[in-house]
């Protein structure tokens, strides 16, 4: 092997941190020698591609913000009329492919997060190998196939759409896990089936110094391709954990109450069902499992696509259907498009602590704490519906301008996915949306 | 009157030719002469190009040759045989590039290297110029 006479160089890539810098350097400059993107230094193969959306947001309704992702902090409407934090987004992907069956990819990617920064993330970072053409394992950080696309979920120039309808891709928002994921793929006649399944764990910060966590992730999926249809199954399971100053504050008030309650002669059936509102609603260790169909059709003309999922949660999580419909009709450039999409959450009936009979500041406790519980669990049953019309226009070769117009409905006891909601919300409103991006890949 | 009618036609053909854009370059197919392979369907030759297949139906490992962004052979290809245009096809590479499933076909700059490549390897397959056809290679799949 050491005769070989790139291998040496190879190997001296990983001695340490000047040479990988260097190697970066030569290896970046090489793609600009090239014109090109992708470079051979050392006998590796590397490529580097980049994608990246422009967008700008209007929200019609002024007292509350419309985002893009479960981890934006503000977004169009309320904190801006015109939102660009809600779609814009950069990522910068470098694959090294080291022979036939070892390969790695490491993306970065910058959109607007939870500490209402654009730094850039680690969105993935694994190894690959290839046991055969149709087999492959992954470990470290890879993409989360739970949908149909939310695998190039961030790469605008994919979809047809401005953003995945948030309806359905809100079910799980995750766009990564941390773990093992392996790819068997077969073809007979025509038909390719491709079977994945991942198990992984994910913990990321959220907007007001919170924190979430999916661990046990397990995830399966089966996708049957024929020509330009695909049909996919899909199943996950997880166990979520999500902590926050407002959630740790109502849960420890639950407690608290009931401890004190429990203490006093007469009040101890108050005190605890205090205790057990607290453990049946704490989201800490909650299994959550998600099933999942969706169909594709992407021929010359046509794009359709559908998904249907189902949500079976626990703690103060809801159960929830969600679906979406769209299609599009491609006229030379231009392709229109019209997307129908619903989420509809079970929202548990909760009548909590029972005041009847309290003394008076017991009673008042106990309904504060009540009307928290209720505001939780109102947060997590999120239902709503919206039509959708816009068009993409492929411009030019790798980028594409998108515009769209959404009519969100709201259900009467539901802030759907908007955030930061302000008292003079009206619930159970419309809200429109007009979207612009350019989407562009590199 | 039947030559007549003749030209009638090849003025409507090429009229709507113009009006889709360009007189379509007409590709075929090709392995190397030495491949095993002999005949492919549409379906077989596009699941290759497009990364959906891995394999020739007899087993062999497929290795796909692409000819460069923008060449007509290219764009012939992939809007004959797969129904993509040049926007289509990029897209169709970003979801498995951002995936991180796959790279797109090595690509060459013409249908002259495209049959350098294949001599060198009975595994590759490429699309050229039908006009360009030799016994060097062997047309697994036209129109």
């Amino acid at each position: 092997v050491s005769s070989h006479p790139h291998h040496p160089r190879r190997f001296r890539a990983f001695d340490g941190l000047s040479s990988w810098r260097v190697n970066t350097a030569a290896m970046v400059a090489a793609l600009y020698a090239s014109g090109a993107c992708a470079a051979d230094i050392g006998g590796v193969d590397f490529s580097l591609s980049g994608f990246g959306t422009f967008g700008i947001v209007h929200s019609s309704e002024a007292q509350a913000d419309f985002v893009g992702s479960f981890f934006q902090p503000n977004g169009a409407g309320f904190t801006h009329r015109w939102s660009a934090g809600v779609d814009s987004k950069l990522g910068l992907q470098v694959d090294a492919h080291f022979n036939d069956r070892f390969s790695a990819v490491v993306q970065v990617a910058a959109q607007h997060q939870y500490d209402n920064h654009y730094g850039p993330h680690l969105e993935w970072a694994n190894l690959k190998y290839q046991f055969s053409p149709d087999i492959s394992v992954r470990v470290g950080r890879t993409v989360s196939p739970f949908f149909m696309v939310s695998d190039s979920g961030l790469v605008g120039y994919t979809l047809p759409w401005v953003r995945p309808p948030l309806e359905f891709y809100g079910l799980l928002p995750l766009n990564h896990t941390d773990g093992i994921d392996a790819t068997y793929r077969f073809r007979f006649n025509e038909l390719t089936n491709s079977i994945r399944a991942s198990y992984g764990q994910f913990t990321t910060n959220m907007t007001g110094g919170g924190e979430a966590r999916a661990t046990h992730l397990f995830n399966i999926s089966d996708t049957l391709e024929y020509g330009s249809a695909a049909l996919r199954f899909g199943y996950l399971s997880s166990r979520v954990s999500i902590r926050n100053p407002g959630l740790d504050a109502l849960f420890a008030g639950f407690v608290q109450y009931g401890q004190t309650l429990s203490a006093i002669p007469g009040l101890q059936a108050t005190g605890a069902r205090a205790l057990a509102l607290a453990d049946r609603y704490r989201v800490s260790n909650a299994p959550y499992s998600i099933i999942t169909v969706g169909a594709s059709l992407d021929s010359g003309r046509w794009v359709l696509m559908s998904e249907w999922g189902k949500g079976d949660a626990s703690a103060a999580a809801s159960d929830a259907t969600a679906w979406y419909a769209t299609g599009g009709y491609r006229i030379g450039a231009f392709t229109p498009f019209v997307t129908l999409a619903q989420l509809e959450s079970d929202k548990p009936s909760e009548p909590g602590i029972s005041i009847t009979g309290l003394p008076t500041p017991l009673a008042e406790a106990a309904g504060a704490l009540n009307g928290g519980l209720n505001a939780v669990l109102n947060a997590f049953a999120a239902s709503q519906k919206s039509v959708s019309a816009g068009v993409r226009w492929d411009f030019m070769r790798s980028a594409a301008l998108k515009l769209q117009y959404d009519r969100l409905h709201l259900d009467a006891d539901s802030n759907g996915r908007l955030i930061n909601v302000q008292p003079g919300f009206q619930p159970g409103s419309d809200v429109t949306l007009f979207s612009a991006t350019i989407d562009f890949v590199f | 009157m039947h030559r007549l009618k003749h030209i009638g036609w090849t003025l409507i053909g090429l009229t709507l030719n113009l009006a889709t854009g360009a007189v379509q370059t007409d590709v075929v197919a090709v392995v190397s002469s030495k491949s095993p392979v002999t005949t492919l369907s549409k379906n077989q030759v596009v699941d290759i190009f497009l990364g959906k297949a891995t394999r020739f139906p007899n087993g062999r490992p497929a290795v796909p040759i692409d000819q460069a962004e923008g060449t007509s052979a290219r764009d012939a290809f992939y809007t004959q045989f797969a129904g993509k245009s040049a926007a289509q096809l990029k897209a169709h590479w970003s979801k498995i590039i951002f995936t991180g499933r796959g790279q797109p076909p090595k690509a060459v700059a013409n249908s002259v290297e495209t049959k350098k490549l294949l001599a060198q390897n009975p595994d590759a397959i490429g699309y050229i110029d039908r006009a360009t056809v030799d016994g060097s290679v062997k047309v697994v799949f036209q129109q």
